[in-house]
């Protein structure tokens, strides 16, 4: 077998099959894209609407005094609220750059590789900053329950649990970042870099790739 | 400006017309038999979603499309879910592969060549089949962004590697 042999084999490739029907695969194709738009504001609708949700709730509490929203529980609810929504944001932020990155397929190679590591970097950061804030939130939903139950509003165990609560809401989106990160971005980070930086190479010697 | 949709439509259909062969080359360069299905459809969908950014004036549509396709292989990422629903939304499109030539000998040969081309690197598997689909190094150089020296020092290197493995290949 020599390199000529294999040329020829390969040239002599052919496509079988029928003809693709392009007007009935663009359609489907365009159903799946309006598809997976419509899953994504879905989810930006039902996720506005929990919040929207949880206000309601407490207001309706308030109005009908099963519940007062007192000074701290306002501030709990607006703490919570912040949080929610800044997570919100990062997540809308990384699945926008990912859709963008689509358009960048029919650009070179190097220019391709480079803003899929761009969009990884973001996705990156984004996790960086949720990560640091859940210790954040975990430590406002301590020092909020403890400042209820120095007022009593809240039971002892009360305040206990709630904070445990969001202590291992915490620590499960937490967890669930980092294996992400490990297994997801950490890798596909270090191969574009790696390829990158070996696209740069090899302008001369041919021995010192 | 835009792209209009019936421009779109007919270079789609160019593209799956004529150069379906670039598709299913890039998809058995990287994926094994069990994911080429899921490959091709992901590698249908970039091309579609790519082409309104396409510029007839910069390049031709077979230069784009190795481009979208090696592009699309490269950051492939195997997805059960995704493909679920791609094959829904695909149901349309008809079960292609490549045929091997005339002779039992090619077959053999392209089941090796393929096999061996999943062992390289992402880059170098892409250079490789340019190279044997017989684009010059300019083309090339189009497709990668690399210079032409870079694209010639790496095929050189590739070639030698090959045939390193042929060696080892035909050993009894």
């Amino acid at each position: 077998m020599n390199l000529d042999d294999l040329e020829k084999s390969w040239a002599a490739q052919s496509v079988t099959g029928p003809a693709v029907p392009a007007p009935a695969v663009a359609a489907g194709l365009e159903r799946e894209l309006k598809s997976a738009r419509r899953r994504f504001t879905g989810m930006i609708v039902m996720a506005a609407g929990l919040l929207l949700l949880g206000w309601t709730m407490a207001t309706v509490a308030h109005l009908t005094g099963i519940k007062r929203l007192t000074l701290l529980e306002t501030t709990a609810h607006v703490a919570g609220s912040v949080f929610y929504l800044g997570w919100l944001a990062l997540a809308v932020r990384s699945k926008r750059a990912v859709r963008r990155e689509a358009a960048t397929l029919g650009g070179t190679t190097l220019d391709s590789a480079a803003a899929s590591l761009r969009v990884v970097g973001l996705q990156i950061a984004n996790y960086r900053i949720a990560a640091w804030s859940l210790p954040l939130a975990v430590t406002v939903a301590a020092l909020l329950s403890l400042a209820k139950f120095n007022r009593g509003e809240l039971h002892g165990w009360g305040a206990v649990a709630a904070t445990v609560f969001v202590a291992l809401l915490a620590g499960l989106a937490g967890a669930a970042m980092w294996w992400r990160y490990r297994h997801e971005l950490k890798p596909r980070r270090e191969e574009l870099q790696r390829m990158l930086g070996e696209m740069g190479e090899g302008d001369s010697d041919p021995d010192a790739l | 400006m835009p792209m209009a949709p019936s421009t779109r439509e007919s270079l789609f259909a160019e593209a799956v017309q004529q150069h379906m062969g670039i598709f299913l080359k890039m998809t058995y360069g990287f994926a094994l038999p069990a994911d080429r299905d899921d490959l091709v459809q992901e590698m249908l969908l970039a091309v579609w979603q790519a082409l309104p950014a396409f510029d007839e004036g910069r390049c031709k549509l077979s230069t784009f499309i190795y481009r979208v396709t090696s592009n699309r292989a490269m950051n492939w990422r195997r997805s059960g879910l995704r493909y679920g629903r791609r094959l829904e939304a695909l149901q349309n499109c008809p079960q292609l592969t490549l045929d091997a030539g005339e002779t039992a000998a090619d077959a053999a040969r392209l089941d090796w060549l393929y096999a061996t081309i999943r062992l390289l690197p992402p880059l170098d598997r892409s250079l490789l089949m340019l190279h044997l689909d017989r684009l010059a190094h300019a083309e090339i150089a189009e497709v990668t962004g690399l210079t032409e020296t870079n694209v010639g020092v790496r095929l050189h290197r590739i070639k030698r590697w090959l045939a390193d493995q042929k060696g080892d290949h035909d050993e009894p």
